[in-house]
């Protein structure tokens, strides 16, 4: 199991935290813009999620899963992320992020 | 395992075959006095209740008839008019009052699913631009708390996305198997042109066979 990254972001979406423990590949732009264009996708992810929703209530993303990598969300009730991105096969990073805002 | 939707996605990202079984809510007949007790706003042309949970009206649920006349696109025409009228000027007024409202979850009108259909193939391209491990594909699979979303592009670049519950297991396999039913019935049909809107009667009646086949047993035979 390997943690490529973890992304914080506030709620006005600017990142707030930053840090990578292993990476393979960087985005062919400045840390800056990756962390916009990743609080984007983030934003239009929910709210494609939420046009597709079958039922009322509560809807949101936990994670979604490449051929190499996987990104967990973990959104807090006062609109903070966090955002990890793992291997595949690693399980268990929603409890993961929330220990993290615990601490 | 309930399926909700397939589509079919070609590579510059329209939607060229959508499938849809999602649930329909029950709809609500009400008949209201003036002031209403529910905000009411447009969303998407629609007006959506925003605020005033009650009855089993819920936030996000849209109005979809004014005393037993269609609402389209936020308006809503009378018997003996000729005009149309906005609804949330219409519910403003109290002369208007009583009035009897219908409401209901929206279900997704074509457009929107031409909508989101692209909108997933621009989420999909990010999704690899994002990447921190080496090569990677784009998203192939979305998980929320209320659906599974699976992606699976073909060599071609066309994208085949099925919407499920959340407990669907092996939902790659029923994707490839209706990427053998595209090759099948609508490649091979004479009369389909490629990246144009599928209308094969084969193709849509194998596909229905299939699905209905692994909701019911949630095995595929390759």
């Amino acid at each position: 199991m390997t943690i490529f990254n973890l992304y914080i972001f506030d709620r006005n979406g600017s990142c707030v935290f930053y840090r990578e423990w292993k990476r393979e590949k960087v985005a062919g732009m400045d840390r800056n813009e990756e962390c916009k264009l990743m609080f984007g996708m983030l934003l239009s992810l929910r709210s494609f999620a939420s046009k597709l929703a079958p039922r009322d209530g509560k809807q949101s993303v936990r994670s979604y899963q490449t051929s190499t990598y996987k990104l967990s969300l973990f959104d807090t009730p006062t609109g903070l992320k966090f955002v990890m991105n793992t291997d595949v096969t690693a399980g268990g990073i929603q409890e993961l992020l929330r220990q993290i805002y615990s601490q | 395992m309930p399926i909700f939707h397939v589509f079919v996605v070609n590579r510059a990202g329209s939607l060229i075959y959508d499938w849809d079984m999602a649930p329909r809510a029950p709809e609500l007949e009400k008949t209201l006095s003036f002031p209403i007790d529910f905000r009411l706003e447009a969303i998407d042309q629609r007006p959506t209740v925003v605020f005033g949970e009650r009855d089993g009206v819920r936030v996000g649920h849209v109005v979809l008839a004014v005393n037993g006349r269609p609402v389209q696109t936020g308006r809503v025409s009378f018997e003996g008019s000729e005009t149309d009228v906005d609804v949330l000027t219409y519910l403003q007024d109290e002369r208007n009052f009583p009035v009897s409202l219908k409401f209901g979850r929206p279900s997704l009108t074509t457009n929107e699913k031409i909508i989101l259909s692209s909108m997933f193939h621009s989420l999909y391209a990010i999704g690899a631009q994002l990447s921190p491990a080496a090569k990677s594909s784009g998203i192939r699979s979305l998980d929320t708390d209320q659906f599974r979303l699976q992606c699976f592009q073909s060599t071609t670049g066309t994208k085949f996305v099925l919407i499920a519950d959340t407990q669907s297991a092996s939902l790659d396999q029923v994707l490839r198997k209706i990427y053998e039913l595209y090759a099948d019935f609508a490649l091979k049909n004479p009369f389909y042109s490629l990246d144009m809107p599928i209308r094969c009667e084969l193709f849509d009646t194998a596909l229905k066979s299939l699905i209905e086949k692994f909701e019911r047993s949630g095995v595929v035979t390759v």
